[in-house]
């Protein structure tokens, strides 16, 4: 089934009820697996995706067919994942490593990067580094995680979240840093 | 053998830092500029991917800096291979079936 066909997208603008129904039965699993990966609840995840369904049905009506209509509907959800993390307490952020304090002004390092060798050996590295990763500021954090862990292609990920490239680069550079540097401090000790 | 590599790249990079000029130095990409092109995995000119290769040749620093990269990345993928439990596949089927039969009201 071609999903970004125009008629399809038609009969979806439309309502139609069988495209809707095909549309869900490819992608509804794929949403919730998705929400899962961003660290929900089972409950939060299912109430996430549902969310997104009424949202889509609501707004399929101005889909431009710019995108895939997947990152259309991944778009959606992410927004509301974001939400999510903006309203929770626990996911807010107060240690940001400040980028100016990594080089000088030659570009070198003022502090060299550790020997990660052992790094791998450590039990421990997924947890840290997913504790890590929920503590990295929304955009920074949606933007390692699309790249990342989802594996969406840069063009999908700028669509979904509305930046530009150049943008993204500097999002995705910033959460690595600060991840790299938390690693540092936790697993160099 | 690894510890005398460290050592190398070490040396090599203070000959670098002090001995060559300035302006020459130019020519070459600052660790800042690598680190920005080692987190993006930025296509490069074949210039550009030469001076980067030079620059991991002696600088002890960006090549720890790349391992660090690698072993997160790496980490992370292991995340994305998350499977659904039989319960949340039962959710994700209830939740679907609650989904179609409101289309259809």
């Amino acid at each position: 089934m071609n999903f970004s066909s125009k008629e399809f997208i038609k009969k979806l603008k439309l309502r139609d009820h069988e495209a809707l129904t095909l549309l869900i039965k490819e992608y509804h699993q794929a949403l919730y697996l998705g929400a899962i990966k961003q660290k929900l609840a089972t409950d939060q995840a299912e109430e996430v995706v549902q969310e997104t369904w009424s949202t889509f049905f609501q707004k399929v009506e101005n889909f431009e067919g710019r995108s895939h209509i997947r990152t259309y509907l991944f778009g959606i959800m992410y927004n509301k994942i974001k939400e999510i993390w903006r309203s929770n307490k626990k996911y807010t952020h107060d240690d940001e490593v400040l980028l100016d304090n990594i080089f000088d002004d030659e570009g070198s390092y003022l502090t060299p990067p550790l020997n990660p060798s052992q790094w791998s050996q450590s039990n421990e590295f997924i947890g840290i580094l997913s504790e890590e990763l929920e503590k990295l500021p929304e955009a920074q954090k949606m933007a390692f995680y699309l790249k990342e862990i989802q594996g969406e292609t840069t063009q999908d990920i700028c669509n979904i979240l509305g930046v530009s490239n150049t943008n993204l680069g500097v999002l995705i550079y910033r959460a690595k840093t600060q991840l790299r540097v938390k690693m540092e401090k936790r697993l160099n000790q | 053998m690894n510890k005398l590599i460290r050592i190398f790249r070490h040396l090599i990079h203070e000959f670098v830092v002090l001995l060559v000029p300035r302006n020459l130095r130019k020519n070459l990409m600052t660790c800042e500029e690598v680190s920005k092109i080692l987190a993006n995995e930025n296509s490069l000119s074949t210039s550009s991917t030469f001076k980067l290769k030079i620059h991991l040749f002696i600088c002890q620093c960006c090549t720890d800096y790349s391992d660090q990269l690698k072993e997160i990345d790496a980490q992370a993928h292991k995340l994305s291979k998350i499977e659904l439990t039989p319960q949340q596949k039962e959710s994700v089927r209830k939740s679907q079936k609650k989904i179609l039969e409101s289309l259809h009201k």
